[in-house]
């Protein structure tokens, strides 16, 4: 049977490479459901529970080239990121909350799908270059993990 | 001159500092927050048409996205010359109620109630929504994060998504709401209510049950005493979407009420030389420095603004909770800030009972909620009380409509001044002769958290915090300790 997936873009489309979450997302719609959300909040939990694979697509800056991609797997993570933040929750935060109080609901998968950022401070609806091109390199990857090709 | 900084790192970086100075006995000497904020939205919005307007400022924050949204709105009807329809600002109202039941609902359980039930100084990796989870129990933990989804999910019904909202029009609302949503609208606000009420019995239970945190509420460590701005509706009660923007001073007599374009009759700014942002004060009361205390030309605003703005509530439930606040602070203003995390909880159940009462008027899904646009006036300006305080969107355009200047001015500005102060005062409070421990992180983040201040939440990129580092120096600028709240 085939899984019930997610795609979930997160980032700002007015800030340059903040969107390209959001871009990649928008070359998805159609072929598997997909919800753009401007940060990571409590609305990740939202928009997953009930499906059986989530892939989160977000900017990331893990101090690579721009417009590398860096694939996460967010059970690795959570121990080694914690957060007290003064305003918004990390990723790994609201999947963990997401895990701790909806074991049945949350994903058995989740994959975060992140491209090194270059300018995220630029208010632009356009990715840099480097960005840009790494766009429809996730879509592929996306497409060929949820069979979707 | 010993100096510490408190650097939010990553994406942040350069554009939220905290920097502690201290005296060659090691004792606080100053404290600085340095914030760049707003990231250039202003210059964004000229050359654009002023209807696209709400929709893209919706972006600038992705917790408090209603709010810019719905000022940007206000401002948009000015310049249009249109009011909305009457079933069309229903709808706004509601939609507007049920975001600051979700944003409340998330600075509350997120932010405020993990200093008290973790505890003030525990460890980062326990003190924060995980960590309250695991103490107050996960069934619980369950129920409340379902009950917002009910807040959420009223949002998109209204808002047309769960994310940004797009059903902004000049004078009305994009959709009328179908019965069938009404009737599920209705439901949802029953769940709001009951959250409303079990956080501020978790309040009472987890924070005033416990001697030491009242005396940490009462006490003069997280007090700033200031002037307050909040919005009030013609019976002086609190409210938030549309009304009149009132000013009190210390001692909670009113200095003066505004509307519209007068806010540039009543707010100046000050330059500060070692911040990128201005600091608001009381114009008509004169620039009088980074000070509290009577005569200070200081405001602040947000929840506990409004609570000693405004004579009360408009809902039995909320009512009854600000009666109690007022009690337990013995009168009013309250000038406590951890005080904002109480106010902000009374709020929560205020808007959720709105959220009822109108949800329960069959009216709000009459056809009206489109207004005749007559021609673009060239001004507007929109101002709402958003989750964290006062917000001011002014836009003039050409007689076609387009953008050619804005102006936007947040809570987190507003509140630039007591923000020093309280980190300050925090500050001089806990490092004493240069001894300073992992807890005074904790210690500085309680005196700006009841603020909520927003940096500059419209972008991130993951891990999508704010993380914060207490760098020391020595007075020969030696890094002798540094602190952070990641690893």
């Amino acid at each position: 049977m085939q899984k019930k997936a997610i795609v979930i873009g997160i980032g700002n489309p007015n800030f340059k490479d903040d969107g390209v979450g959001y871009k990649i997302v928008e070359q998805l719609e159609g072929l598997v459901d997909t919800v753009c959300l401007l940060n990571t909040d409590l609305k990740v939990i939202d928009a997953m529970l009930g499906y059986d694979v989530a892939i989160i697509v977000d900017g990331v800056k893990v101090g690579v080239e721009p417009g590398t991609i860096v694939e996460i797997d967010p059970f690795k993570t959570f121990d080694k990121v914690y957060a007290s933040g003064t305003h918004s929750l990390t990723v790994f935060e609201v999947i963990r909350i997401g895990y701790q109080v909806f074991q049945e609901e949350m994903p058995k998968e989740i994959k975060i799908i992140g491209v090194e950022v270059e300018d995220v401070d630029t208010l632009d609806r356009d990715c840099s270059p480097k960005v840009k091109a790494a766009i429809p390199k996730v879509v592929e990857i996306i497409k060929e993990y949820l069979r979707l090709i | 001159m010993q100096r510490i900084e408190i650097n939010p790192m990553t994406r942040l970086e350069g554009h939220g500092k905290i920097t502690i100075f201290l005296d060659d006995k090691g004792n606080v000497d100053n404290a600085f927050l340095q914030v760049v904020e707003f990231m250039g939205y202003e210059k964004f919005l000229i050359g654009m048409p002023i209807e696209e307007v709400p929709r893209t400022v919706s972006t600038v924050c992705g917790v408090c996205r209603a709010v810019h949204f719905m000022a940007s709105m206000k401002a948009t009807d000015e310049v249009y010359g249109v009011k909305p329809t009457e079933t069309a600002r229903k709808l706004r109202e509601l939609f507007y109620y049920a975001h600051y039941v979700e944003d409340h609902m998330e600075i509350i359980y997120a932010l405020g109630l993990p200093d008290f039930v973790c505890g003030p100084t525990a460890s980062p990796a326990e003190r924060n929504l995980v960590g309250l989870i695991l103490k107050v129990g996960v069934d619980v933990g369950r129920d409340v994060l379902k009950k917002r989804f009910a807040a959420v999910r009223i949002f998109e019904i209204l808002g047309g998504r769960p994310s940004h909202p797009v059903a902004a029009i000049p004078g009305g609302w994009s959709k009328r709401l179908k019965e069938e949503e009404r009737q599920e609208i209705l439901r949802y606000a029953d769940e709001c209510v009951e959250l409303g009420k079990f956080t501020l019995k978790a309040f009472k239970d987890l924070v005033l049950s416990n001697p030491q945190y009242v005396e940490l509420i009462k006490g003069d460590v997280y007090k700033v005493v200031t002037n307050y701005l909040g919005t009030v509706d013609e019976a002086g009660k609190v409210t938030y979407y549309d009304g009149t923007q009132v000013f009190v001073d210390t001692k909670g007599n009113e200095i003066g009420r505004f509307s519209g374009k007068e806010y540039l009759e009543w707010i100046a700014e000050r330059t500060l030389p070692w911040s990128y942002q201005k600091a608001p004060y009381i114009k008509k009361l004169g620039w009088k420095g980074i000070e509290d205390g009577e005569g200070t030309s200081l405001y602040s605003v947000g929840p506990l603004a409004r609570f000693n703005v405004g004579n009360g509530f408009d809902t039995p439930g909320a009512q009854e909770a600000y009666e109690e606040m007022v009690e337990f602070f013995g009168g009013k203003p309250v000038h406590n800030i951890l005080g904002y995390h109480w106010a902000r909880a009374i709020e929560l159940l205020h808007c959720a009972e709105k959220v009822k009462e109108l949800a329960s008027d069959e009216s709000i899904t009459a056809p009206d909620v489109r207004q005749e646009l007559g021609e673009a006036v060239g001004e507007g300006v929109g101002i709402v009380e958003a989750a964290r305080g006062t917000l001011i969107h002014h836009y003039k355009t050409d007689s076609k409509g387009i953008v050619t200047d804005a102006n936007i001015i947040v809570a987190t500005t507003h509140n630039k001044g007591p923000m020093n102060i309280a980190i300050k005062r925090a500050a001089e409070n806990f490092i004493k002769e240069g001894k300073v421990d992992e807890g005074i992180l904790n210690l500085v983040e309680i005196a700006y958290r009841p603020y909520d201040l927003c940096f500059a939440c419209s972008t991130h990129t993951l891990p999508g915090k704010l993380p914060v580092q207490v760098n020391i120096y020595t007075k020969d600028g030696e890094l002798v300790k540094s602190l952070r709240n990641f690893k």
